[in-house]
Formats: C-alpha cells, structure tokens, sequence
C-alpha cells in the first residue's frame, strides 16, 4: 500500500505538473495570436487618432486589405479589438494589467507603438507570462 | 491432494499486483504521453510563430530589394524577381502605374516544414511625394479680384485678401499675416490667421455680406502674444456672418453673427510652409526631355508644334517664353531655368483634346528689384508666370504652375483644375480654379524623386 501510494502521489503531483504547463502552453497561443493581430494592423496603420492611452487606441488601418479603423481596448483584464465600430471581440483574458501600450516617442506622435502582454494562467494563477512587441506603423504620413 | 500455496490465498486478491501495476503503468504513459505532446505542441506553436515573423520580414526585404532595382535603373520596372536568404525566400513584381508610381508586390516565405511554414504577401505602392495640396500656396500672400471661385483650400504665408463675392470652398490659412473678406464673399471651411493688418489691428474682417462657414482663429507668431499685452489687436471684426466658433487674442466687433467667442486667447500661428522643392533630372521623364539653350528656339519651337503640344522641355536662358495660343495634347512640363512664361496674345493657353492629361509649368525667373508683376493695364509684366486672358487648358487637364522666385498672374476668364504654387499669387476677375488631386504627386517636386505611398499586406 505504501508503494502505491506513493505512486499516486507521484502521478497527481505529475498531473498538476501537466495542467500547469497545459494552460500556460495555452495561454501562450492565445497571447501569440492577440500579438500577431496587433501587429499585423499597427504596422499598416497610418498613424493613431487623437486620444491614444495606454489602454485603448484607434487606428486607420487595413482588414484583409481594406481600409478600416480598429479600435484596441484593454479593461478589467480582457484585451479586445473592434473594427469599425463594431462589436468587439474578445482577444485575450485574465491580462493582469491594463496599460499595455506605449508609444515612441508619445502617443500624439506616434511613430512606433509597443504592447506588453502579461497574462496570469488560470492553473497557475500565481505565475505570469508576458510578451513584448514593438511595431513601427508603415503607412505613417502618407496620406 | 496438496493445494499449490499460491492457491491458498483467498480469491478477491488473486493478480492484485499486477492489475495494479497495469493501471500505473498505464497512467504514467498517458501523461508522459501528454506532457510530449504538450511539449511538441510549444515547439511547433513557437516554429510557426517564428516562421511567421521571419516571412513578413522576407516580403519586406522582397519590397526593399525592388526599390533597390527602381533606383539603379532609374525607374525602369525591373523583371519578376526572387531571392533566397539563410532563413528563407522571397518573389517580387514590380507593376508600373503610370506617372512614375510603381506596386510592388511581395510574398515572403519561412520554413520548410509543410506545416510550420508561413507565407505573407504585401502590396506596397511608390510615388511622387505628395507635394501639392492646396489649390492655392504662396510664400507671401495672395491677392483674388471680384467674382473669382477657388475650389479647394489655400495656404498663404502672409496675408489672404478675398474680393468681392469671391466663393472659396476649402479653408484659408495666412500663417502670419491676416485675412480680408469683401463685402458678398464666402469661405467654406476654416479661417486662420497669424497676424493682423497694423492699420485696423484686425486679424480677420468678414465685411458686409460676406460669410465665414467654419471656425476662425485669431492666432499669433508671437508665443503668448506678447506683442499685444493690451489686447488691443488680432481682432475679428465681422459685418458679415461666421457660422463657427471664434477664437481671439483681441476682441470681436462688427455686428455679425458667430458662433461662440472665445476671447483674450493665445493661439499659436502654424508655422510657415516652405515652397516643394524641384529638382530637374533628365531621367524621370519618358520619353526624355528636349532642351534648349536658349528661349528664342522654344519659341520657335513652340510656333511650329505649339498646336499640339506633349512632352517635357528644359528651356535656359533668360527672356519670356510665349505660350500664347498654346494647345496641349498630352503630358507636357516646360521647365523655365531663368526665363518668365508668358501668354499675352489673349488667346491664352487650351487644351487640343479631352484625354486624361497633366500641364505643369515651371519658371525660376525672378523679377528685378523694383518692379511689380500687375494685374491692371496691360500685360501682367515682370510675373515668373504671366497669362493675360483666357487660361483655360480645360478638358480634363490637370494645371500645375510653380514658380518660387516670383509671382504668377492671371488676367480675365482663367478657368483650369489644378494648383498655383508661387512666391506670390496675383488674380483678377472671373478666375475659376478646382484643385484637381492629379497634381499633388509629380516627379521632380519633394525631398526625393519616391516614396512610399501606401503598405498594405494582403
């Protein structure tokens, strides 16, 4: 019984192991793809409009190649995007700050905008992930 | 008959063990099973993320590698092209869109594995940098007559007098001087102003009948106006109406209606706009330019083919080149180094068909010191570009008139889609003018002969 036991102690202890790395595994993908998102809109926007936070900024940009504007909003942990005025949609949860943009050299004159990511797994609460970009807009003063 | 001892024990624990090592066994290699593929699952998200960057970066060097071959051929698009770097390739064309803007499509691609490797594709565009936007654009200031129409915005370093039931649709900026309406005309959009006239202290006059249809600001060249501490300047002063807000240093007088005034408040003028630079380089132009030494053998040149006039030519010498009776055929630059343009003949200068076409006429001349480019009288004399009647290259023709050194002047019944841009504007009456976007891009004016235009990933 001993044997056993500590056989099963040693499985559940490798069970939480997995479920750990699982969510964080998973956490990691969601956060990847709010990132590609993002960067792959600001790097074709055209400057931000007036008003950028490090919260929630617009932008003019391009959605499959169409002029657009999206609209990025990060509150009460959630980060979500919203196209022309739409209905947003949720990018990623349980960000445990809000204020993930800065901008370079300042938000009115933005020519790089950079968001940072940090997200707390929900098997591991106590732990984070964060993830970094910058991205430069292209189409900045052309228009 | 003795029992086996194996086969004394009671049946329920019979293979106790080894059911139990079955299910261990089983276990551990169900979660060492998950936490491998957990495990490829972050290498292969991680690759294709990876991958996914590097091939945007690849469309990118694709993009960058195509601007390389523009430049090196002056501007001959060059042929569908690749290349391959260490970590991986791209595959560009290059599309001529005419008047020397070019798409540049590039798709860029990571990775070798079937399922890690990314592709991304953007469309990039080049051109002209966007030099002209105004209608109207003058170092100094601008002066129209009665009944002229400007359809479109206009930009004076100093001062913006608007002539008797003058209709100007955009907005009109005087970066440092002030802005006259008289009595009957109208300004569509915003009004701003950087100085006040020192004879009425006022910054904006909107006489009788007259109507401002946005904002007017009052602003100052003088950070915190501390020129005028009394306040005893930069006022509006409006007979006629501004439907926007008001906002001034000075006060507001006259018994017009506005909108809310805002008064005793420090506007910073905008800064003044340096003209678009030129530069002449043979190679832009297609097919290439014919230069004359001098501007008697353009004239002549122009008395034989005038009638039908395209291409570019690069005139030198000083004198008055005279572009009289002129008709234009197709895309036509005439580039003045020294020399006036002028068309006094009254016949002025047409248009010989309705074909999608762009005017653009340039003259460095610089009048001498002392002597005045006039619309009164006679000829408009000692003008870089001077047109005495009927400036009318219409039919979709697209005008630009460019002359930093000195003033351009129209005389009666000019009617053309384009812009002025000079050192100095001078009209007279029944001038029609619409801004026509064509001319806001033309090879030759900016800070460099491309630049991007738009990037769009598709």
């Amino acid at each position: 019984m001993l044997v056993v036991g500590a056989i099963l102690s040693s499985l559940y202890s490798a069970q939480r192991s997995e479920r750990y790395a699982s969510d964080r595994s998973a956490a990691l993908d969601e956060m990847r793809n709010a990132m590609a998102r993002f960067t792959k809109d600001l790097r074709q926007a055209d400057g931000l409009e007036e008003g950028a936070t490090s919260s929630n900024l617009e932008a003019d940009t391009y959605v499959n190649g169409v002029a657009a504007r999206v609209e990025y909003t990060a509150a009460g942990g959630v980060l979500t995007r919203a196209v022309n005025g739409g209905s947003a949609e949720i990018l990623i949860n349980r960000i445990t700050e809000d204020t993930v943009f800065t901008f370079e050299p300042d938000a009115t004159s933005a020519e790089v905008v950079k968001i940072t990511l940090v997200v707390a797994p929900v098997s591991s609460p106590d732990t984070t992930i964060e993830l970094y970009s910058e991205v430069r807009m292209r189409n900045r003063g052309t228009t | 008959m003795r029992r086996h001892p194996d086969m004394r024990r009671g049946p329920g624990e019979s293979g106790f063990a080894m059911i139990t090592s079955v299910i261990v066994i089983l276990m551990t290699a169900a979660l060492a099973l998950i936490i491998l593929t957990n495990g490829e699952h972050a290498d292969r998200s991680s690759q294709r993320g990876r991958n996914w960057e590097l091939a945007i970066q690849h469309a990118d060097a694709g993009v960058q590698q195509a601007v390389a071959k523009l430049q090196a051929g002056n501007g001959a698009v060059p042929a569908a092209f690749t290349g391959t770097t260490a970590e991986g390739s791209y595959s560009v064309t290059v599309t001529y869109l005419g008047r020397k803007r070019y798409q540049i499509d590039a798709q860029g691609f990571a990775g070798t594995h079937t399922s890690l490797a990314a592709d991304r594709s953007v469309r990039v565009i080049y051109g002209p940098p966007r030099s002209f936007k105004y209608a109207l654009f003058s170092l100094t200031d601008i002066d129209t007559k009665n009944n002229d129409t400007v359809d479109g915005d206009i930009w004076a370093n100093g001062s913006v007098r608007v002539d008797q039931n003058d209709v100007i649709t955009g907005s009109v900026n005087a970066a440092t001087g002030w802005v006259f309406l008289d009595n009957g005309s109208s300004i569509a959009g915003d009004v701003v102003s950087g100085g006040y006239d020192p004879a009425t202290n006022r910054a904006v006059e909107v006489s009788t009948g007259a109507l401002i249809g946005g904002k007017v600001t009052a602003a100052s060249t003088v950070p915190g106006c501390t020129d005028d501490v009394a306040h005893s300047a930069y006022h509006v002063h409006a007979i006629g109406d501004i439907t926007g807000t008001v906002k001034t240093w000075g006060v507001k007088t006259g018994g017009g209606s506005t909108g809310t005034v805002t008064t005793g408040v420090c506007s910073a003028a905008p800064a003044t706009k340096p003209m678009p630079t030129f530069t002449y380089n043979p190679a832009n132009y297609s097919p290439p330019p014919i230069e004359f030494a001098d501007v008697a053998s353009f004239n002549a040149f122009v008395a034989t083919t005038g009638t039908n006039l395209e291409g570019t030519y690069y005139v030198e010498g000083s004198g008055a080149i005279d572009l009289n009776g002129v008709t234009i055929a197709g895309d036509t630059t005439i580039i003045a180094v020294d020399a006036a343009i002028d068309a006094f003949g009254g016949v002025g200068i047409n248009a010989a068909n309705n074909n999608d076409k762009i005017l653009v006429l340039v003259s460095y001349y610089q009048p001498a010191a002392g002597t005045a480019c006039t619309n009164n009288g006679g000829n408009p004399l000692d003008c870089a570009i001077g047109i005495k009647n009927n400036f009318q290259p219409e039919n979709n023709t697209a005008t630009l008139l460019y002359a930093p050194n000195g003033p351009v002047a129209f005389k009666n019944n000019a009617e053309f889609d384009g812009a002025v841009y000079a050192n100095d504007i001078v009209l007279k009456n029944n001038m029609e003018l619409v801004y026509d976007a064509r001319v806001e891009q033309i090879i030759g004016f900016g800070s460099v002969s491309l630049e991007l235009e738009s990037w769009v990933e598709v």
